[in-house]
């Protein structure tokens, strides 16, 4: 399947297209994180380029400032940006998200301070509310604001109402293009796994998104000829911190279970909520980047009842809580999330203090297993 | 009918023969080694000769442990979760709650009155709360194992060890000593801090459920069993040979395969 | 599991237990009293169904106090329970309901006793249930803890969202500039929250009290930052941290009320009068140094303990930075004052490096510091971030350094043995 190949190769060399775009003339944007509206980025003309982290990239670098107990996938970033991973990048935007994510912007500024000549421009902060009363929207639609102004004086170009409604169209496509690659994994059986979802999804955040809608179009296209995959596999719903490479997913899948759904940023949680177009451009972006759920919206009791109303749409025959070192946002909610579960009856399973590369997968592959085989012996 | 589980722990390999009537025909057990499948096959001659069997004799071989991929002659392997649980079930029919301390890691296993594992937790990042605790601190108390019983019944008070890691509270330990702590204060310390440990591990569980057993290697280690059972305010049940209870879950669950492809519920 | 008795849980923890700080001031030993007697009194107006507000140590509760409410810090009962030696007890708790072992301590660790519901066992007889929680979201557990403080005991909760910094000038604490975005926001909010305990409460906020007691507390700063002025200019030191922590801590509980404003005064008479007569804290001082946070609470003797044998004397506590920005006096709306001050305080207490770098080392200069002591504690990246850049900032200056991994509440992992011995072993180096 050549679109599915396409996207995969994206995701792997995940520079790739953003260092084309740039060889053609244009700029990038490297950003973190849900927080940041894409849709300002396009509208400038821009390419939006989502900076992860490598696991298979040390961490010397981060380790000279950063202490050992920010969020490992941070750290891995920050040491990516350090190294000139992204030393292409015209800008560089960070949200206000976790404490980890927070500090990062602080930290890039400070090496920048300590000294002119690292390889990364200096970033901007999007400084994002985290509650979601009627002051935190305009004070949200107050810094998309500002996100446009400070992207106009960037490219010298006005962002007219006509390009931020294109762009808006642009990623609706896309979020209800994707939507319908998670329908083929709640399949029965699932069409797809939760590996291959993961590239897919993925491949949005690394590419220009007219050519991913073009792919995702002819992935659906094709999706007729995909072969079933294992009516016996255990269906698994994954809830937690970010999942931003193949590890954790291929090592749950390898043990007879298809992951069908999650609520990790870079999963389905991505594409959730499209932009509503009937408002103003800039007030329907705002609004949909503030309201949709995180681990750091408060009250918690909004992103728990978030992550129960996606499992139960999936009904899932088990769950997998996967919380990083460090990443303390997601895991307060778990004794939530538990107690609801065991309500409802759905097996779980929790890994948490996870390590950013799994180094010893053989330990966490027992548990797994053992966790799969109780539920097949209900 | 002879069927035959294997359990090939990150420290010792155990294969037990079982007969018809669920008797122990034979059970032998090594220490772990790199090629483990041909330490697989050894104990598995072993076993059978000690059974006074052959190899066409056996019905079925379940694996189960860190090492059961290598073991290409078993028809299926399993999860030494699903077999401790199993393995205990059939000598205690009445614990519905597992804990295992073996040389590597420490578990925690929640079960059913089949025999079904409902929850389990595990440590397995490191060595405090496992068997390599109790070696290290032995050895620096120069105290043998089974002396650890008495030693500690005899402590009037415990000593506190705080570091969690095994290398700091060895140091800890030895510090301890210099500084003229009585010794079985400090043994009745290190029970206490392994103990601890495992606590912590099954409360991510939540609440204890009785009965409890106690199985792996460390459950021969009278201290802490002393203290465990203190700390849970239970009455532990222990099996004659704990560290069995895996390759004996593994037989039953040979049984249970057996059963189910002749159409035997 | 066994029934738990009060000595029981204390046990394990004899051998620090015993070892107190030393204060020198009278100021200390009745700012302690005070607040000893302030639960007291909380307690006792709890008990005659006065609404009591649970309040997070960066929120304005000068707007508390202009309106006579009852005010409770858990952040203060944390410590509280920490110098009691009962944190692993409640922190067990915490992770026994499957909140993870690394998850938010200090204040997250009030939980524990919280949800144990046990007034013979916790400390001042365990905390008065609340009317209303108030928070800021200064972090990522803050909100969360106080969520589960207001589920709790069912009752509501106002919080206050932080925005953040994205610019810094370089000498930060002497003209901070906030933008103006943030600080309308941040004071419609606070009108917010003057509805919110007014409805809650019943009780009524004269804009004229609300003045009185800001203009209280830039007074009750002032005195604390001349009187800090003395302690720096003074070799040697004539008070220590032991002195540091009952007096201007309690400045983070009790900003513009009367008491407050005495104390601050009597703080600097006090300070005025030992340096008009030569009285210093440590004859043989030989060394000034700094420590970075709060101190771990449950060792309290930790930061004395090393005057005795090598003349080396904690003078400046990082726990109380930026003292000198909490006044305010160019502001004719006492909303925008409070509003500036605490989104400032923000910068301050989160040690954001750009503006933590340059502060710590122009307070080693001030306070002619020889090295620093950073309590590495893993479970508040809020508070104890930033250290690397910090120890580099004040190295490149010849301050030395050193690190000790603890935390400020949880004593579970904590060696004092080894602790001391650390710290001693560096401090062996900065004699030789």
């Amino acid at each position: 399947m050549i679109a599915f190949e396409t996207m995969q190769k994206y995701y792997r060399e995940r520079c790739l297209a953003a260092r084309e775009w740039k060889r053609k003339g244009g700029r990038v944007v490297a950003y973190f994180g849900n927080e940041v509206p894409e849709e300002l980025i396009l509208a400038a003309e821009l390419f939006p380029l989502r900076i992860t982290g490598n696991p298979l990239s040390g961490g010397e670098l981060a380790d000279r400032y950063m202490e050992y107990y920010f969020d490992v996938q941070v750290r891995s970033m920050y040491n990516e940006i350090l190294k000139g991973v992204y030393d292409f990048a015209d800008m560089i935007i960070i949200p206000h998200s976790s404490d980890s994510v927070l500090r990062l912007y602080y930290w890039l500024w400070e090496e920048k301070r300590i000294n002119e000549a690292m390889p990364f421009v200096r970033p901007y902060l999007f400084d994002k509310p985290h509650t979601v009363t009627r002051g935190a929207g305009l004070y949200m639609l107050n810094r998309v604001r500002a996100l446009k102004q400070r992207l106009e004086q960037f490219t010298g170009l006005e962002i007219s109402s006509e390009s931020l409604l294109q762009a808006i169209a642009l990623t609706n496509e896309n979020r209800m293009l994707l939507r319908k690659v998670a329908d083929l994994r709640t399949a029965t059986p699932p069409r797809i796994s939760g590996t291959e979802a993961l590239q897919i999804i993925g491949a949005s955040l690394f590419m220009q998104k007219e050519e991913h809608n073009k792919l995702l179009r002819q992935f659906l296209q094709e999706a007729e000829q995909l072969p079933a995959n294992g009516d016996s596999k255990v269906r698994l719903f994954i809830s937690g911190s970010t999942v931003d490479n193949l590890q954790f997913y291929e090592l749950v899948e390898f043990c007879n279970a298809v992951i069908i759904a999650e609520d990790v940023d870079t999963g389905n949680r991505y594409f959730d909520g499209l932009i509503d177009k009937s408002l103003d451009p800039l007030e329907a972006i705002a609004n949909r980047y503030w309201l949709l759920p995180s681990p750091q919206t408060v009250p918690m009791a909004i992103y728990s009842s978030y992550v129960l109303e996606k499992i139960k749409s999936v009904r899932p025959q088990g769950v997998i809580f996967n919380y990083l070192q460090w990443d303390d946002a997601p895991a307060w909610h778990y004794p939530d999330l538990k107690s609801e579960l065991d309500k409802m009856g759905i097996p779980h399973l929790v890994f948490e203090f996870q390590e950013y590369l799994l180094a010893a997968p053989q330990r966490l592959k027992t548990r797994i297993e053992a966790f799969i085989e109780s539920i097949g012996d209900r | 009918m002879y069927v035959v589980g294997i359990d090939m722990g990150s420290v010792a390999a155990k294969v037990m023969i079982m007969g018809d009537n669920d008797e122990v025909l034979s059970y032998v057990v090594a220490d772990a080694k790199p090629d483990a499948e041909a330490l697989a096959k050894r104990l598995m001659n072993e076993a059978l000769e000690q059974a006074h069997l052959r190899s066409e004799d056996i019905s079925y071989i379940v694996s189960t442990g860190y090492g059961r991929v290598n073991v290409p002659f078993a028809a299926e392997n399993r999860t030494e979760i699903m077999c401790h649980a199993l393995g205990v079930y059939h000598l205690f029919p009445s614990v519905r709650t597992v804990i295992d301390i073996g040389g590597q890691d420490s578990k925690c296993i929640r079960m059913d009155d089949k025999g079904r594992v409902q929850n389990f937790v595990m440590n397995d990042k490191c060595a405090a709360g496992t068997g390599r605790f109790t070696e290290v601190m032995g050895r620096a108390l120069d105290i043998s194992f089974d002396r650890w019983g008495e030693v500690v019944s005899s402590a009037p008070r415990r000593a506190r060890i705080s570091n969690v890691c095994t290398v700091f509270a060895e140091s800890e330990v030895i510090s301890k000593m210099t500084e003229k702590v009585p010794l079985n204060e400090i043994l009745a310390g290190v029970c206490e801090a392994i103990v601890t440990r495992v606590i912590q591990m099954i409360q991510r569980m939540g609440a204890v459920e009785k009965d409890v057993a106690f199985t792996g290697g460390v459950a021969n280690n009278k201290g802490v069993a002393q203290i465990l059972a203190e700390k849970l305010g239970v009455d532990l049940f222990i099996p004659k040979i704990p560290q069995s209870t895996g390759a004996l879950g593994a037989c039953y669950l040979a049984k249970r395969f057996v059963a189910r492809a002749a159409g035997i519920r | 599991m066994s029934q738990v008795k009060k000595e029981e849980i204390r046990a394990g923890t004899e051998e620090f237990r015993g070892a107190r700080s030393k204060p020198l001031l009278e100021c200390s030993r009745l700012a302690s009293v005070y607040f000893k007697n302030y639960f007291r009194e909380v307690e006792e107006r709890a008990a005659q169904g006065e609404p009591v507000i649970w309040l997070q140590v960066d929120c304005p509760q000068e707007i508390c106090h202009a309106m006579g409410l009852p005010v409770f810090y858990p952040m203060h009962y944390s410590a509280l329970m920490a110098a009691k030696q009962m944190s692993p007890y409640y922190l067990n708790i915490q992770n026994q309901r499957g909140y993870f072992r690394d998850l938010c301590r200090y204040c997250g660790h009030a939980l524990g006793c919280v949800w144990d519901h046990k007034s013979e066992i916790a400390p001042w007889g365990g905390p008065p249930k609340p009317a209303a929680v108030v928070v800021a979201t200064f972090d990522d557990p803050i909100a969360k803890v106080y969520e589960l403080f207001a589920r709790e005991y069912n009752v509501p909760m106002f919080v206050i969202d932080r925005t953040m910094w994205s610019n810094f000038p370089s000498r930060f604490w002497e003209d901070p500039e906030i933008e103006p975005h943030r600080l309308e926001w941040e004071v419609e909010q606070y009108e917010g929250l003057i509805a919110f305990l007014e409805t809650i409460t019943g009780k009524t906020l004269t804009e004229t009290k609300l003045r009185q007691v800001v203009d209280s507390s830039n007074q009750q700063f002032g005195y604390f930052i001349k009187a800090m002025n003395m302690v720096a200019g003074t070799v040697p030191c004539t008070i220590t941290v032991a002195d540091h922590m009952p007096n201007l801590i309690c400045t983070n509980y009790f900003r513009g009320t009367e008491w407050a404003l005495e104390h601050a005064r009597r703080f600097y008479e006090e300070i005025k009068e030992r340096v008009g007569k030569g009285l210093v804290a440590c004859e043989n001082e030989k060394i000034r140094l700094g420590w970075e946070g709060a101190a771990p609470w449950f060792s309290p003797g930790f930061l004395n303990a090393f005057e005795e044998k090598y003349g080396a004397v904690f003078v400046w506590l990082g726990y109380i930075t930026g003292l000198e920005n909490f006044v305010r006096l160019n502001y004719s709306d006492p909303l925008t004052a409070l509003a500036s001050r605490y989104l400032e305080y923000l910068a301050w207490v989160s040690h954001f490096p750009p503006t933590a770098c340059s502060y710590y080392l122009h307070m080693a200069k001030k306070y002619k510091l020889n090295g620093f002591v950073f309590l590495v504690a893993e479970s508040c990246k809020a508070l104890t971030a930033s250290m690397r850049f910090i120890q580099r900032e004040l190295q490149a200056a010849g301050i030395a350094t050193t690190e000790i991994t603890g935390d400020i509440v949880d004593a579970r992992e904590w060696d004092d043995t080894k602790a001391r011995s650390q710290v001693a072993s560096w401090i062996e180096t900065l004699l030789t």
